[in-house]
């Protein structure tokens, strides 16, 4: 008996599992070469099967039939020129939507089409019911249920390409190829290039591409059209929008048959995500509910936190004097005073705020780990929005939150100038961890248990400070402009401590490597300026420089010079104020740094102090970013600005608190 | 459905993909294709909301878990 010869194309999105069919299909029976003048692989290759000899050709992998690739251009032109007897379009079970695109394209050039859907055991074993029936039903053509891995189906595909083929069975186009307000120039463009496109190219098909706005198809419009271009180009250039239409109309389509086709059962995981984030994505309750896990948060450190730091702080300073005493013989005395003083009373103070940080990464790791720092971002984007601050701005500040570096590298996304460098210079008023890590150490030194309603007014005072910068912006620089942000929310879980311990621990152990290094080294410079010439810090080069900051530091509230210096140090890195404060106010076993600067400082003088802290200059990595990125007349506008701003809140506060509270 | 999707974009909210995949009718998978789509066709612009730079930063994976910001 004579065997039956006919040609069969394989098309599908690339890691669908498609090399896998061929493999098993063709076995051994296959040859491998280039495309003629390309250099993407072609894999041709022979099934016999019963009479039948299918020559089978695995064409590159594809998302769609538009000429944007030379994949796309090569599965193309095959199928149109090769005219393969039948198409077999590989689908993804687990992403439908994904691959239904493409079929929607093989579909409007009306070739005989069988769907094989590959990964059917993944999209099972996640939920994802399929009914092929319903499927075969609306689409007119055949479709298989495959696991290619598993060499599962494809002796079902094999017989279900020979009856399409003994059938001659011819796909129909199951949806619109455009919508109905754009069909009138559709029937305009077929009526000119009727009789004036070459025999392979389908009409229709050569017709939506061409108001579709492929660019291969126009290209050959003009060689073709000729003097009827002129015409053509008319309908074309008054609805360029028509794309929209044309692939709107497919999605739509692949909406539809995926939503009767395809159920995908919600987890459980799901539901209760959705009943959460009905509040805690709300724009008011979601910011309520925001505040009052930050109070809940900053209560519950320093609860925990403050009774350990107040230990570890005298167990330092005890350290610190035994040191002291044993050695200081053996050492010269400005090198005893050096080590045990400047380093053990400075960095030393910066270490006993570890407590504090580790209970603050706990609790924030919590919050990450069962998937609602995601929904901090959200709200607070929001937030955004509703005060005017444009999306691309809003970025660059977002960051701000974490780190003011890629904060100001992120201004990058806006083109003009002028906005980039105002972004830039207001970028650093948003706290970063750093600064809000020294606030943490340092409210509960002032307020005790008010701290952390201390806290939540200080972030109070940040995001008023935001709202301004954003009302400002969107006024001046990006009147009018809008954008969107789009978050995929994560699912809510139940917190795994082992994540949680790790995540407390790469934090930590970044402090700690700032704190030997950077800290312990200004530190170091900050007690030799104190106690340089004479060993009296009153009488030192950083007292004479302090005091001349003194009239300023009056008007803040600021008892003496000494926190103005520590302000300054904070250039450095943020975490030295704190380190500065234990070595100009020498802490000692029986007084630890929260009863020094307690009792030096008033209410109102605290508090103006946390301000200034909160909006001071940035720190000299942040100075030098803005330096790369705006040129140093904007880094001085920046250090200026900040410096204003800090000292005006400082002395507005102090003045405006002290008022009530005399 | 390409129109609508843009009309919801030009609004300038923040949104979740829920909410759109909600207020269209469609599902998540559908509304990251049709902006995919959109950006392709560049009609759209995005933006990540992370980067490299924010490896260090403890508040990182806020924004890794999927931000991604539209102009036009």
């Amino acid at each position: 008996m004579q065997q039956k010869h006919f040609k069969v194309a394989l098309i599908g999105q690339p890691n669908v599992g498609k090399s896998t069919v061929f493999n098993h299909l063709t076995g051994l029976n296959q040859h491998v070469g280039n495309w003629p003048g390309k250099t993407i692989e072609q894999k041709t290759g022979k099934i016999n099967y019963k009479d039948y000899v299918i020559e089978i050709c695995d064409l590159p992998g594809t998302y769609s039939l538009t000429s944007n690739s030379e994949e796309e251009r090569i599965s193309r032109d095959f199928i149109i020129k090769e005219k393969p007897e039948i198409v077999i379009v590989l689908l993804n079970a687990t992403s439908l939507e994904r691959s239904f695109y493409l079929l929607s394209e093989v579909l409007l050039l009306e070739v005989p089409t069988i769907l094989g859907i590959n990964m059917a055991d993944i999209a099972k074993a996640n939920g994802i019911e399929i009914n092929y029936s319903m499927l075969e039903e609306k689409l007119k053509i055949p479709a298989v249920e495959l696991v290619a891995s598993k060499n599962l189906g494809l002796y079902e595909l094999v017989e279900k390409t020979i009856e399409v083929y003994e059938k001659k069975q011819k796909s129909v186009l199951p949806f619109s190829a455009i919508k109905s307000t754009h069909k009138r120039e559709l029937d305009e463009l077929s009526e000119i290039l009727n009789g004036r496109i070459p025999k392979p190219y389908p009409l229709k098909w050569f017709s939506v591409k061409l108001l579709e706005g492929d660019k291969e198809i126009t290209e050959l419009s003009k060689k073709w059209l000729k003097d009827k271009w002129n015409e053509a180009h008319k309908i074309l250039e008054r609805h360029e929008d028509a794309y929209l239409d044309i692939v709107g109309s497919r999605y739509e389509w692949i909406s539809e048959i995926i939503s009767l086709t395809v159920k995908n059962q919600r987890p459980q995981e799901i539901l209760i995500t959705d009943r959460i984030d009905r509040y805690a994505t709300h724009p008011y309750w979601g910011m309520a509910l925001l505040l009052v896990i930050a109070a809940t948060i900053f209560s519950l450190t320093y609860l925990v936190a403050i009774p350990i730091v107040n230990l570890l702080s005298s167990g330092i300073s005890l350290l610190q004097s035994f040191l002291k005493d044993t050695f200081q013989s053996y050492l010269s005395p400005f090198f005893s005073g050096l080590l045990f003083d400047g380093v053990f009373g400075g960095a030393g103070m910066v270490i006993a705020f570890f407590p504090t940080l580790v209970f603050f990464f706990f609790f924030t790791g919590i919050l990450e780990d069962v998937g609602y720092l995601s929904r901090i971002a959200y709200i607070m984007d929001n937030f955004m929005h509703r005060i005017g601050l444009h999306g691309k701005s809003f970025l660059p500040f977002f960051l701000g939150f974490g780190c003011n570096v890629p904060a100001i590298l992120g201004t990058r996304i806006i083109e003009e100038k002028k906005a980039r460098m105002l972004t830039i210079v207001l970028s650093p008023f948003i706290p970063c961890t750093a600064r809000l890590a020294v606030l943490t150490f340092l409210a509960p030194a002032f307020f005790g248990r008010y701290s952390f309603l201390v806290m939540l007014a200080l972030i109070m005072v940040n995001l008023f400070a935001v709202f301004l910068i954003g009302k400002f912006l969107s006024k001046t620089l990006f009147k009018g402009e809008k954008s969107a942000f789009i978050m995929e929310l994560p699912l809510y879980h139940m917190p795994d401590f082992k994540t949680i311990s790790i995540y407390v621990y790469e934090n930590i152990k970044s402090f700690i490597a700032k704190a030997a290094t950077i800290i312990i080294l200004v530190a170091g410079i900050v007690w030799v300026l104190a106690n340089y010439p004479s060993g009296n810090i009153e009488e030192s080069i950083l007292a004479s420089f302090g005091k001349t900051l003194e009239p300023l530091g009056t008007l803040m509230g600021f008892p003496d010079w000494r926190l103005s210096v520590a302000l300054l140090t904070s250039f450095v890195a943020k975490e030295n104020t704190v380190a500065t404060l234990g070595i100009l106010y020498g802490v000692s076993p029986e007084t630890g740094l929260s009863e020094r600067v307690s009792s030096v400082l008033s209410f109102p003088a605290a508090l103006s102090f946390l301000i200034v802290q909160m909006l001071f200059i940035p720190c000299v990595a942040s100075v030098a970013v803005i330096r790369q990125e705006a040129g140093w007349r904007w880094t001085f506008l920046s250090i200026i600005l900040s410096l204003f701003v800090s000292v005006a809140a400082g002395i507005f506060t102090f003045q405006i608190i002290g008022l009530f509270y005399a | 459905m390409l129109r609508k999707l843009l009309e919801i974009l030009k609004e300038g909210n923040a949104l979740s993909a829920r909410e759109i995949s909600l207020s269209m009718g469609v599902n998540k998978e559908m509304v990251a294709l049709l902006l995919e789509e959109l950006e392709k066709r560049g009609l759209i612009q995005s933006s990540e909301s992370h980067s490299s730079l924010c490896d260090k930063c403890h508040l990182n994976s806020a924004c890794k878990k999927g931000g991604k910001r539209y102009t036009f």
